[in-house]
Formats: C-alpha cells, structure tokens, sequence
C-alpha cells in the first residue's frame, strides 16, 4: 500500500470561489522523494497541507474524496515545515533551544532525549551558537533553519516541506536541500513544494505538476522539467534546460537529450558550436 | 549632485553582538546595487539604517542628504521606499487597494494622484481584480507584489528591497525584473536584498558582499564570480548560466542567457542568423 494515497481529491477553502485543488490523484511510495511544482496560486501549498493533516481539521473548508497516509492501518505523525518560518515559531518561547524542545515537549518525550535530539538536530542544521537567541529576532535564513530543526527533532516519518530553501542564501539552500535528501536517505518519505528544481534535479524521485489545482503532469525529474508544457505551466525549469533548448532551434546544441543539470552538459554543447 | 546613500564607518549591534562592522559606502542617484552575503551577514540590518529603522551604534548615514538620526521615518518616507522581507511585518491595511494607497495618501498627494499612482502600481504589480481582496487572504508571492506596490505608489528616488523575488513563481520573476529595468530607466535609484543571482545577473551593475557584517566586496557580478575567494565567503552560487558558460570554455565568461547565446552564435560560422536579445554586456 501506498504511503500517501490521494484519490480524487478536490478542496475549497472557507470562503474560497474555486476549489483549490480539484479530483487530485497521488499516490507516494514509502521512502519516496517527491517534489510538488507550479506556479503561484496552482495548489502547491494547499496540497502539502493536506498531505500533512493540517485540511481541513485546522484550516477547515470543503474536502471530497479520499485521503489516506500511512502504513496500512497505523497512521503516522507527519512533520510540517511551514514556507514562512515566523509563521511556525511557538510564540510561547523565548529562546532557540526552547522552540526546538516544544513539540517534543508535547509529544511527550523525557528531558534526556530533548536535550539528545537538539544538540544533534543542531549540529545537522548548522544553527550552533544561537541556542539563546530569540527566534523573533533571527534572520529569515536562520529561521528557516530553526524552523525545520523543530520539526526533524520530533522524528517525523514523513516529512512535508514547503518552500523549506526560500530564505537561504544559494550555499546554504544547497546544503538545506542535501541535508534533506540525508533525511530521507534515513527512510523519511519526503513531500516538498518549491519553485525552482535548479539545485534540486539530482534529489528528487518524482516531481508532481500541478496547475489550477489539477495534476498536470508526474514523473521523474528528467521527463517533467524537459517537457515543452512546463512552460505553460509556469514552472520554472533549470535555465541550462531552457538554454538548451533555444541553442538546439538555433542548431547550436546537439545532444539527444535537453540537459536539467550541468553534470556532462557540454557534450551536447560542443559538437558543432565549439568543435 | 547628492548620494542616495552615504555610509561612513557605520557599526551595529545586537544584545552586544556585532552586525554590521565600520561599513563604508556611497551610492549614487540612478544606481542599481545589489547586496549579498550569507545568512546572517547584515544584509537586511545594513538597509534597515536607509529609511531610518535602525540607527547605527557608531558611524553616520546619510539619506539622500538626511542624517537618518535627525529624522523621522515618516520624513524620510518622502525620498525612500521601503519593501520589508517578511510581508506580514509590513502589511496592515483591509484591502489591496488600502494598502497601496496608504503610503501615498500619508505624504501629502493630491487624490488624483494617489488614485493615478494606485492604478499604474496595481497595473505593473499585475494585482488587476484584486484591488478589494483581503491582504491576508494573498499568497506569500501575492503579498510581496503588494509590499513593492505599495512602495511604487509612493513614488520615491530612492526604492530599498529586500529580497523582492522571494516566493515569486517565474512569471513574478520576469515581472519584478521588468519593474526594475522600468525602474532604472526613469532614473530611480534601487538597492536590492537578493540570493538570487540570476536576478542579481540580469539586474545589477554593482554588487556589495558582506560577511559577518563587514563589506567584503564592492564591484560587479563578473568580479564577484570570478573570485571563488569572496564566494565562499558570501555564500553564493554563480548563475547556472555562468557555469554554463565556463564549462563550455566562453571567454569572457557570459552571465546571462542571451550572452551566451549570442556568444555560441559568434562561434558557429554556420550557424543561422537568429537575433538573440542583449540586456547587459559585461
């Protein structure tokens, strides 16, 4: 059985005129790696939100069809890590370390194995150094870092993501994105919306289109980012693949496959223009 | 003529820890700066002291000739605009069309203008049919188009960005590019926060690089990826672009995708003659 298994999905928020994601089928192996794409307004956070139980039970509104996450009966504790991290901060603390022990605080976890998890998780996360601070006062990139430590110190199974890297300086987006792929190399089933797949090509199993809320396209990186639709999408593919293929109209690339990464790219590149 | 910015040795300190260490900087009327640098680096504090938010600890700021400490954010809201990072630190109004309209009504113009000003801002920012929407009923993409639209209404020389793509899908991408070549074009005055170098390519002739609060670079986009030294430093990837064109042996190394076009066309004799668009020569 599948680990998340979505069936004819639609959903409408309180107050919404369109349903926000409409008759979604998705189905995500246990251990899989999947990243949600589209342009702004297509459902990307919407579905991650429902992957990760927050709709409708917080978010409330109209759900129809069927949802179902999990090993087969058991269902699981999923991790949420929100696209604005000062929209997830507690409020209730005062300090890093404090925000870090409050869902474990909850989930009631002895004090030994808080302390455990927060000097690893910290480590992991590479936020040393401000376990004092006050995480109202970090800097984005920092409480984006803050923010998906306090979810990966509770463990979760599955991990859902959004735009976890948007706040990041390039460097430290890339080693977010590796840390996550470590995460899930661990066994965590990974769902994370973003924008871009430049750094994210050699990552992800699977990548879901989405597009007025419609799954427009699945599939591995390499079939969905060098479709021609995704530009109609608005998805925003790895310029060398853009590039590529405005060279190739122009006879100046010739490999048999538009490239998504930089890996051995320039074979297709120097037949013909630099040879 | 007056510099839209003039910074002289100006430090900063949070619960006594230095962000921003003995910066020195001038920028001038028409520039487009971009500033980078790692997490943390001082970024968003360095252009918190533009329109007074901050003041500096030690040091001196002028805006526009203000000294920032002499003056109320509300005087300096006349010559400088301001986008914060996070839209929920700056958006309180009820609608779309409230909030564009409250940072011109509050300095002083003529209704007609505002009400100008607020249709070619909701115009350039594409919130077409959204002018009654609740602010927080927007998408995090939505809400940062809002804050610059807001920021556009009030017709500032000076316009202070902080990371203006972040949450942009690629439409809204190629949307704020345009508005700052718009920008540009009229003379304004922009400086950007951004960890987006493609934008940073496209955009900016001039790009500062701080860490750990000091200014480690004040040069252009080829400086800064040519120098692995202050990339490391920074915390920055070179457009893929750039890579691109490195990996393929282009000299000088092309940072955007119309360069590198036009530069793999140069070298192709018998290539056809397709016309590649030029934005910036570097």
């Amino acid at each position: 059985m599948a680990f998340v298994d979505i069936e004819n999905l639609s959903y409408t928020y309180p107050l919404g005129d369109a349903p926000a994601l409409d008759a979604v089928d998705l189905r995500i192996e246990p251990g899989e790696f999947t990243v949600i794409m589209g342009c702004d307004g297509a459902g990307r956070s919407t579905l991650c939100r429902v992957v990760a139980g927050l709709i409708p039970r917080v978010f409330g509104g109209e759900l129809t069809g069927r949802v179902t996450i999990g090993k087969g009966p058991d269902r699981v504790r999923p991790g949420f890590v929100f696209d604005n991290p000062f929209n997830q901060f507690s409020g209730a603390k005062f300090t890093v370390a404090e925000e870090l022990a409050f869902g474990m605080e909850n989930l009631g976890i002895d004090r030994q194995t808080m302390e455990t998890r927060i000097e690893e998780v910290m480590a992991l996360v590479e936020i040393k150094g401000i376990e004092d601070r006050d995480p109202s006062t970090l800097s984005g990139g920092q409480a984006q870092r803050v923010a998906l430590a306090s979810i990966l110190v509770m463990e979760p199974e599955l991990l859902v993501l959004d735009e976890p890297a948007s706040q990041l300086d390039p460097v430290g987006a890339r080693e977010i994105l590796k840390l996550i792929k470590k995460v899930n190399l661990r066994g965590v089933t990974i769902v994370m919306a973003v924008q871009t797949m430049a750094h994210l090509t050699n990552l992800a199993d699977t990548i879901v289109v989405l597009d007025q809320g419609k799954v427009v396209d699945t599939g591995s990186p390499r079939s969905v980012l060098t479709s021609r639709a995704m530009g109609d999408y608005g998805v925003e593919v790895p310029r060398v693949t853009t590039i590529a293929r405005q060279a190739r109209t122009m006879g100046l690339f010739h490999g048999d496959t538009l490239p998504i990464s930089l890996d051995g790219v320039e074979k297709g590149f120097s037949n013909g223009s630099l040879g | 003529m007056v510099p839209s910015v003039e910074i002289t040795s100006l430090s900063h300190q949070f619960s006594g820890q230095t962000v921003l260490n003995e910066v020195s900087l001038s920028i001038q009327p028409g520039e487009a700066v971009a500033i980078v640098g790692r997490n943390g680096a001082g970024k968003t504090t360095l252009v918190k002291h533009m329109n007074g938010l901050l003041h500096p600890h030690k040091g001196r700021i002028l805006t526009c000739g203000l000294d920032t400490v002499g003056v109320s954010v509300a005087v300096l809201a006349q010559t400088v605009g301001f986008v914060f990072q996070n839209p929920d630190d700056q958006i309180f109004c009820r609608s779309v069309e409230q909030e564009i309209a409250w940072g011109p009504k509050h300095l002083g113009f003529p209704s007609a203008k505002i009400k100008k000003n607020v249709e070619n801002a909701i115009a350039a920012t594409g919130l077409n049919n959204m002018e009654k929407v609740n602010p927080l009923d927007l998408s995090l993409a939505k809400k940062k188009m809002l804050c610059l639209a807001s920021v556009l209404a009030m017709d500032t020389g000076l316009l202070v960005l902080d990371e203006p793509t972040m949450g942009q899908d690629l439409a809204g991408k190629q949307r704020i590019t345009s508005i700052l070549d718009e920008l540009k074009h009229q003379g304004k005055t922009v400086v950007a926060v951004t960890h987006d170098m493609d934008f940073c390519a496209d955009i900016f002739e001039r790009i500062l690089v701080l860490e750990k609060g000091r200014l480690i670079l004040d040069g252009t986009c080829e400086q800064l990826f040519n120098n692995p030294d202050f990339q490391t430093r920074g915390g920055i990837l070179p457009p893929q672009v750039w890579q691109l064109g490195q990996k393929l042996g282009l000299a000088p190394t092309p940072w955007t995708a119309a360069q590198l076009l036009e530069r793999l066309h140069t070298n192709t004799p018998a290539a056809p003659a397709n016309r590649v668009e030029k934005r910036k020569t570097p």
